[in-house]
């Protein structure tokens, strides 16, 4: 046999919350890769698994209610079916909900393609009294059917030997089936069939009896599929004339008549394959509604949740982040020592291992922020969020799903970014993603504390507090102002399911997290490096000829004074005396004071100084001095830079580094001679709360919903950002504030 | 025949709609106990006691009751005879919003109270012919049936918490019409309203069995028929 006749592929499809995932984990294990379908933003995922002499790939189709074709999720799906054609499509539907769940299955019978039903989470089912008689539903749908419990893996090797044998055409139950519409629609199908039919090779490529079907629906993306072909104009000529007959003999939408055609169809099938046995239980959903939804209650929990969700973030995520951090160190210390001196060890040092690596720092924090939101998502939670959150959101013109996205974003603004996958109108996504750099994130905190700290001493957590609420605000009037630019489009209904409350399994949390946080490395990497190295060359280069040669100079003037005198004391007193061990030790300050002041002139006459100094007439007006300035330049690559660049352009050690310095930052920022007042102080707070969100979440803006936004939102968040320091500055003074 | 008799009952009373109400709730309070006090009646109109030592005191005046200081009160011959005429208007109100308008009985009632001191009595005798009208006429007649149907459905963004209704028919377009149907809302499906989100939107619906959210806005395209529960 040849390879390709060894592998077989399989299209999963099926309702959101039916247990797909599940079931795809348990097919494939690990063994998947996530990417985008092509195009568009929507996640591909594959896996592949070996059995007996073949190897099955097995591709993970959107979630979707049903394949008309109006949002992309349809299409993408749809397309897939239609034209790759997979040998086998695994159907999986919720057994304790067949009466909505097979609608899925109706079309699938219409495109005409080889289907295994697979009833999943039958425990519960059962539970709720449904028993099922799985014979006769695959002999009266034509398609074997299999009875799984995703989460126990209950059924897997069932699934596996009926994609088998479907694959090899030696299921018995397989057969063609086609859904009655009844004689009048039957003719008016039969009609188009035969407009169709006069194309020669349509057949080939479409069902014809789907195409008329879908004609019938008057679908446009089926249209648009036909185009190209010759007699166009008569068949869409033909489904129109049917269209017309249809409409006026049912007084209705002929899709509306063809849809409770097929939910009939459905309610005759579940008539004869469906026995319900006991009543009903109390619905343990229903009980947890009551006490998560509670009029007084649902807003504390959710606040709750949110808090837990931050504090794991922060407090768990610090300990891997300090082991993380101390790699890091650990891994640049051994380069330093390694590598030759010159510009490489520089580059590898300072450019590549210290900017991934300060972006790679925060992997554990956006990990468990990951890993809360999938067990908020899996646990049906979250849709509970957008439903008591909604009424707000919807007043923000945006979508209640969209909550939680901008509460992540004072965490972190890229997995944020990331996770307003899950809202459906692109509309809707384009405001969310560009109001998220306003919420403040957790890097701009020491920044923060920095100088409300030092400016405003005892209020500097009303001052803190107040920078939050204003991020929040400013991100309210730009979901208004965007919602006024942007093209009205039909917005996305809130019509969705409460899906019923479900304790995640461990392991498909896990596989979640891990397919996130793999595809945050893949999609970030690239970028932050390239960045990286973009940051190091204009911070290091060029290099003031001036600087090196005075700090030389210095160097060598110091020492020479050390020497001479040193030289004394030690015959005097000998090399180990008190006087000496001070001398010493006065030496060694005066030295790393020269080092201090050599790097803040190379920062000053590096390509980013000479920047920072070029933009000041535009930082005149905030009140900013140069390094406030520089200092915001350098913050363009992540928020937490700002503080250390600060240190070293005001040549003293960052807060936190090693103590070897008289002279504090915090010192230095209030020291008259730079000029800094607590107004001045709050517009950079300001400035840093606003401006350009860094590199990160520039790239991941860009990835996920195009360069064009990312770009719109640079200069967006510019502009506004000016504008309002401006405003606030000026205002300060006119007010005579200090 | 009875319009002679409702005459006599929808009489104007020529007094204050708050006085109709203290003479009103008295006669229910004294139906229904031996004795009537200060503190019943406020109890039963939510007012404060001194308001009602006040309008009995003007009441006991116009010689429509007899009341004294921290004693019972009850009505006069006269009292008894406006009291009757307010709560015959106030039954045949309430008969039309709950039995002709097919409204649930607390509605129908809350109704009843608020209009019954507003309406001339060439209005409530009109209104008495029609209920009594509606009444005779035989229930499976096609125009009752027609008119039931008219007035039970309703926008499923009107029912209440706990309400269970059936689908009639789908009003929306597009995207909401299709995501609609998907998710089962169909002609003749069962829908219970489980409840309004803490903000009174969006709302949740238990449909074949399963919990679906939407806004208020789209629950006005679903036409609904309530469940009978309260009618007759």
């Amino acid at each position: 046999m040849t390879p390709s006749a060894n592998s077989i592929t399989v299209g999963l499809i099926g309702n959101p919350n039916c247990g797909k995932t599940t079931i795809f984990n348990a097919l494939t294990g690990a063994r998947q890769k996530v990417a985008n379908w092509s195009g568009v933003t929507i996640e591909k995922r594959e896996g592949s698994f070996r059995t007996g002499e073949y190897s099955v790939r097995v591709v993970d189709l959107p979630g979707i209610y049903s394949l008309s074709a109006y949002s992309l999720e349809e299409i993408v799906a749809r397309d897939y079916i239609i034209h790759e054609q997979p040998d086998v499509i695994v159907n999986i539907v919720d057994a304790g909900n067949l009466e909505r769940n097979l609608y899925l299955t109706t079309q699938l019978i219409n495109i005409g393609v080889r289907v295994i039903l697979v009833l999943n989470m039958s425990d519960e089912a059962e539970a709720k009294g449904i028993v099922i008689d799985t014979d006769t539903l695959g002999t009266l749908l034509g398609m074997p059917v299999v009875r799984t419990v995703g989460t126990r893996n209950d059924g897997i090797g069932r699934l596996i030997a009926a994609i088998i044998a479907v694959a090899e055409k030696t299921a018995p139950v397989v057969r063609h089936l086609h859904i009655d519409y009844g004689a009048d629609v039957e003719e008016e199908i039969q009609a188009v069939q035969r407009a169709i039919r006069t194309v020669g090779d349509i057949g080939e490529r479409y069902s014809t009896r789907w195409l008329a079907i879908r004609l019938l629906e008057n679908d446009c993306d089926v249209l648009a599929k036909l185009e190209g072909f010759p007699n166009y104009a008569a068949i869409v000529g033909q489904a129109e004339r049917s269209r017309r007959i249809l409409e006026k003999n049912y007084g209705d939408d002929p899709a509306m008549v063809l849809t409770e055609r097929r939910q009939g169809f459905v309610t005759g099938l579940l008539k004869e394959a469906v026995r319900r046995v006991s009543v009903e239980k109390t619905d343990v959903s229903e009980r947890i509604d009551r006490v998560l939804m509670n009029r007084y209650l649902g807003y504390p929990i959710l606040l709750a949740f949110l808090w837990l969700l931050f504090q794991a973030t922060y407090v768990l995520g610090e300990y891997p982040k300090q082991g993380i951090q101390w790699l890091v160190d650990a891994l640049s210390h051994w380069l330093a020592l390694s590598l030759p001196d010159g510009a490489v060890k520089s580059l590898v040092v300072k450019g590549v291992v210290g900017g991934v690596g300060g972006v790679i720092v925060f992997l554990p924090n956006i990990l468990i922020l990951f890993l809360g939101v999938s067990f908020l998502e899996d646990s049906g939670y979250m849709a509970r969020a957008a439903f008591i959150m909604d009424k707000i959101m919807h007043r923000l013109g945006i979508h209640g799903k969209s909550f939680i996205p901008l509460i992540m974003g004072f965490g972190c603004n890229v997995p944020a970014i990331m996770a307003t996958r899950t809202l459906e109108s692109r509309r809707d996504r384009i405001i969310t993603v560009l109001i998220n750099p306003f919420m403040s994130c957790s890097a701009r905190l020491p920044v923060y504390v920095l100088f409300a700290g030092v400016f405003f001493a005892q209020h500097a957590g009303t001052v803190i507090l107040a920078l939050y609420l204003i991020g929040i605000a400013i991100a309210f009037v730009t979901s208004r102002l965007f919602n006024m630019l942007l093209a009205k489009t039909e917005s996305a209904p809130f019509v969705m399911e409460l899906p019923p409350y479900r304790l995640p399994t461990a392991r498909s949390t896990l596989l979640h997290v891990w397919n996130r946080a793999s595809q945050y490395l893949k999609k970030m990497s690239g970028p932050i490096l390239a960045f990286s190295v973009i940051i190091w060359v204009i911070s290091e280069y060029p290099v003031s000829e001036t600087a090196v040669r005075a700090h030389a100079e210095r160097v060598q003037a110091a020492q020479s004074a050390h020497r001479a005198s040193y030289g004394e004391i030690a015959r005097r007193e000998g090399t180990t005396s008190v006087n000496a061990s001070a001398l010493k030790a006065q030496h060694d300050q005066a030295i790393a004071e020269i080092a201090r002041v050599y790097e803040r002139e190379k920062l000053r006459h590096s390509s980013i100084g000479i920047i920072g100094r070029a933009i000041h007439p535009a930082m005149e007006p905030l009140g900013f001095n140069w390094q406030m300035g520089v200092s915001l330049v350098t913050g363009v690559f992540a928020k937490e830079v700002v503080v250390s660049s600060l240190g070293v352009l005001y040549a003293v050690n960052a807060p936190g580094a090693p103590a070897t310095c008289t002279k504090s930052l915090e010192s230095e920022l209030t020291s008259p001679e730079h000029g800094i007042t607590p107004l001045r102080a709050f517009t950079y707070m300001l400035f840093v709360l606003l401006y350009i969100p860094c590199i990160a979440t520039i790239v991941v803006i860009g990835r996920e919903i195009g360069w064009r936004w990312a770009a719109v939102s640079v200069a967006y968040n510019l502009a506004l950002t000016w504008a309002v320091c401006f405003l606030v500055f000026n205002a300060g003074r006119l007010l005579g504030l200090p | 025949m009875k319009i002679d008799h409702a005459r006599d009952m929808f009489e104007s009373t020529d007094l204050s709609s708050n006085m109709e109400d203290y003479l009103e709730t008295i006669a229910v309070l004294s139906r229904a106990h031996r004795v009537v006090r200060v503190k019943d009646i406020a109890k039963s109109l939510k007012v404060k006691m001194p308001s009602v030592t006040a309008a009995l005191g003007k009441l006991s005046e116009q010689g429509l009751v007899n009341y004294e200081k921290y004693g019972y009160v009850d009505l006069t011959e006269r009292g008894k005879a406006i009291a009757d005429k307010v709560y015959s208007r106030h039954e045949c109100l309430m008969d039309f919003f709950s039995e002709v308008l097919r409204m649930d009985a607390e509605t129908a009632d809350g109704e009843a109270c608020r209009m019954e001191h507003h309406l001339a009595p060439q209005s409530c005798r009109q209104l008495y012919k029609l209920v009594e009208y509606f009444k005779r006429a035989d229930a499976q007649s096609p125009w009752r049936k027609e008119l039931a149907d008219l007035l039970d459905e309703r926008p499923l963004s009107e029912l209440s918490e706990g309400d269970e209704a059936m689908i009639v028919r789908i009003e929306a377009e597009g995207v909401l019409k299709k995501r609609l149907i998907e998710l089962g809302f169909r002609r003749g499906a069962s829908i219970a309203l489980v409840r309004y989100a803490p903000l009174q939107d969006p709302l949740q619906v238990t449909i074949q069995k399963y919990s679906i959210s939407l806004r208020v806005e789209e629950a006005r395209a679903v036409i609904v028929k309530l469940k009978a529960k309260t009618v007759e």
